[in-house]
């Protein structure tokens, strides 16, 4: 309820030592300093969200619908790109793929993140040791990594075939088409795998432990505390990673061009692979790479509704 | 039928119980032994080991040295769950996620009970802890008190054989303490089980409990009701410990049936020569009319009026500050000059070490 001066009493008359447009007058000043101030330590972040998100997506939205490749002469042809993507060379393909490498990454990345912070959650000593070689993989680039792996899974001296070898079986073509989009996946997993361990370890280290002896009295044995009182007071935590893990797991690009060139054929073409080849391969089409990537960012935001959606609940677990 | 229900001997028996951290030792040594249905205070400062006592008669941490038993059963290598004793913690330790009903029935739950039985038994505590309205709240929806009783409930539900309290008041307001205090020795009455409270507050422990154990620095100083720990304290801690304003002390030693030291005084005839510590409670302290010739010549310094009584802090000739209690409508002022009286049958005394010296009449 706001102050109204018709109902307020008056004050009696002198005893203010300011007229009431004067106190108006200083309190708007105060609070345009504050405001001012406010609008200054939030512009550089403002300015840097603009340049480098706002306008180049505005700029993709703007390409998305003209014909012709990146430096040449362009057109505009409306809706065109959009209306074609559905027909045009590889689209299919990518999409299927980039969905089936993240149907298999980011499941395993999460619930192996999970195992591994459960671990080192209970680890006392020289946990630093080990979290530093959870992390490891995902200091390394993602060039270097699908170089490293590049070596693991060669047929003739590759450490995997090795270990087959070893175990009295036949060298597998880990890169060919049947198992090249998951060596991919299975990369992806041994890269962000530490990433997301250590995010779970700081959340589960958190947790009042007071609760577990609580619950621990109560009769629940070391599943049921993980059922009951650490998935549902991570709940929160854990939405966010399936979410971000997710985002990441639809933009894979760099390891597969270093691993497999997106082949063979088209077994490891993503749809940011593609993307890369409409705008700088032979095809040279930025419109139709602006279009599919507007279609990726929309798709992310949609899905990221649903999960929103779906994982909404209960509280607990801020 | 569990293996309690035939059992007839003490509840819990503490035997030489330790616990060392490394070179620090929390714990030394502790004897107890506590019969069934006793409502037992550990009572005691920061630090002095009386939370770890609990936990290791929880299970919730292992022992250096000693037995735990519990209902006659070596309970050392017994997990939290099998030891039949429910606890509740200073921060009531609610599972967020649930509601008051999940809550107090998630013990029930746990050990596999029917659904329509625990029910049952959570809304049988709701009554008699007055939660009925609460039961599908979560407790961020509840007031301190409520979450307070959510967690008792948590505890009756499992009708254990004892039952573990880690200062469970200490986060309550003033008013709503002495509330809960009264409600929980109701509580106790009505269900009979034997209560381990931990304490800070000497009010507490005094109030609630059949017994008080002492402890300071991991060391039991003394154990007995609150009467005896009030009366004839084991030694000068005890003494100052409990009991406010703490009891006088001045340090002096005994010769020939006197006391000398800051002043001279009679004593009674047994206490033996040596250095002392005398004391007395501050109620104990006569005020008489200044030039009383057996009294102690002393100004009034301080005059504390806390409502039924008034605390004067004072000053004697010799320079040693005493206490006194008297009645709150006493005209004292600061600055008065008075005699003080100390009645020998009073009179504490306390050895060089700072321990009780027994005399006679206490045997």
């Amino acid at each position: 309820m706001g102050l109204d001066a018709r109902v307020m009493p008056a004050a009696p008359s002198g005893r203010l030592r300011l007229a009431p447009e004067e106190h108006r007058r200083l309190s708007r000043n105060r609070r345009l300093r504050r405001e001012v101030l406010g609008w200054a330590f939030l512009a550089p972040m403002f300015l840097c969200f603009v340049i480098f998100l706002v306008l180049p997506v505005l700029g993709t939205v703007w390409w998305s619908l003209r014909s012709g490749g990146l430096g040449g002469d362009t057109k505009f042809v409306g809706l065109k790109n959009f209306i074609d993507l559905p027909d045009i060379v590889g689209a299919s393909a990518a999409v299927t793929n980039t969905l089936v490498f993240a149907l298999i990454s980011v499941p395993l990345i999460l619930v192996g993140a999970l195992a591994i912070a459960l671990l080192l959650a209970r680890i006392e000593r020289g946990g630093s040791i080990y979290r530093f070689l959870i992390y490891f993989p995902v200091l390394v680039p993602g060039v270097v990594a699908a170089l490293i792996w590049l070596f693991m899974t060669n047929v003739d001296f590759g450490l995997f075939n090795g270990v087959v070898r070893g175990l009295g079986g036949k060298p597998v073509v880990w890169l060919g088409a049947d198992h090249a989009l998951t060596v991919l996946a299975i990369l992806d997993v041994w890269r962000n795998v530490g990433y997301w361990a250590l995010f779970f370890v700081a959340a589960i280290i958190g947790l009042p432990k007071e609760l577990y002896q609580a619950a621990e009295l109560d009769g629940a044995s070391a599943f049921a505390r993980l059922r009951y009182l650490t998935l549902p007071l991570m709940r929160r935590i854990i939405f966010f990673a399936v979410v971000v893990a997710t985002i990441w797991g639809l933009q894979v690009f760099d390891t597969a061009l270093v691993l497999t060139s997106g082949g063979p054929g088209t077994a490891t073409t993503t749809v940011i692979y593609r993307v890369w080849l409409y705008m700088f391969g032979a095809t040279n089409k930025i419109g139709v790479a602006s279009a599919i990537s507007l279609v990726l960012i929309v798709t992310i935001l949609l899905l990221t509704l649903v999960q929103m959606r779906l994982l909404r609940g209960r509280r607990g677990g801020d | 039928m569990t293996p309690t229900d035939t059992y007839s001997g003490p509840a819990i028996e503490l035997i030489e119980v330790a616990k060392h951290y490394g070179k620090v030792t929390v714990l030394d040594r502790v004897d107890l032994t506590v019969a069934p249905g006793e409502f037992i205070a550990l009572l005691g400062p920061s630090g002095c080991g009386k939370s770890t006592l609990l936990k290791l008669i929880a299970g919730l941490d292992e022992l250096s040295h000693g037995e735990i038993h519990i209902a006659g059963r070596l309970a050392n290598y017994l997990k939290p769950a099998e030891r039949d004793v429910a606890m509740v913690f200073q921060n009531y330790a609610l599972y967020p996620h649930m509601t008051v009903r999940e809550n107090m029935g998630f013990p029930l739950k746990m050990s596999g009970i029917a659904r329509d039985i625990v029910t049952a038994k959570v809304d049988e505590a709701a009554s008699l802890l007055q939660l009925n309205a609460q039961l599908d709240r979560f407790p961020d929806e509840l007031s301190g008190g409520q979450r307070q009783r959510v967690a008792l409930g948590r505890a009756i539900v499992r009708e254990p054989y004892v039952f573990l309290m880690d200062e469970p008041l200490s986060n309550l307001d003033a008013l709503l303490r002495v509330e809960m205090r009264a409600e929980l020795v109701r509580l106790h009455k009505r269900v009979g089980r034997t209560t381990i409270y931990v304490t800070h507050d000497q009010v507490e422990a005094m109030t609630m409990a059949n017994r008080i154990v002492l402890m300071k620095g991991g060391v039991v100083q003394q154990v007995g009701t609150p009467a005896e720990i009030y009366a004839t304290p084991a030694n000068t801690f005890v003494a100052t410990f409990v009991g406010s304003p703490p009891m006088n002390l001045f340090k002096g030693h005994i010769g020939g049936a006197q006391f000398h030291g800051s002043f001279d005084i009679p004593v009674p005839a047994r206490v033996t020569s040596g250095d002392v510590t005398l004391g007395i409670r501050p109620e104990h302290v006569e005020i008489v009319e200044a030039g009383d010739k057996e009294g102690l010549a002393a100004t009034i310094d301080v005059v504390e009026r806390v409502g039924p009584d008034a605390y004067l802090r004072m000053t004697t000739q010799a320079g040693a500050t005493v206490t006194a209690r008297v009645d709150g409508a006493s005209r004292a002022r600061e600055g008065e000059r008075v005699a003080l009286r100390l009645p020998p049958a009073r009179l504490s005394f306390f050895d060089a070490a700072g321990n009780r010296m027994s005399i006679d009449k206490e045997g």
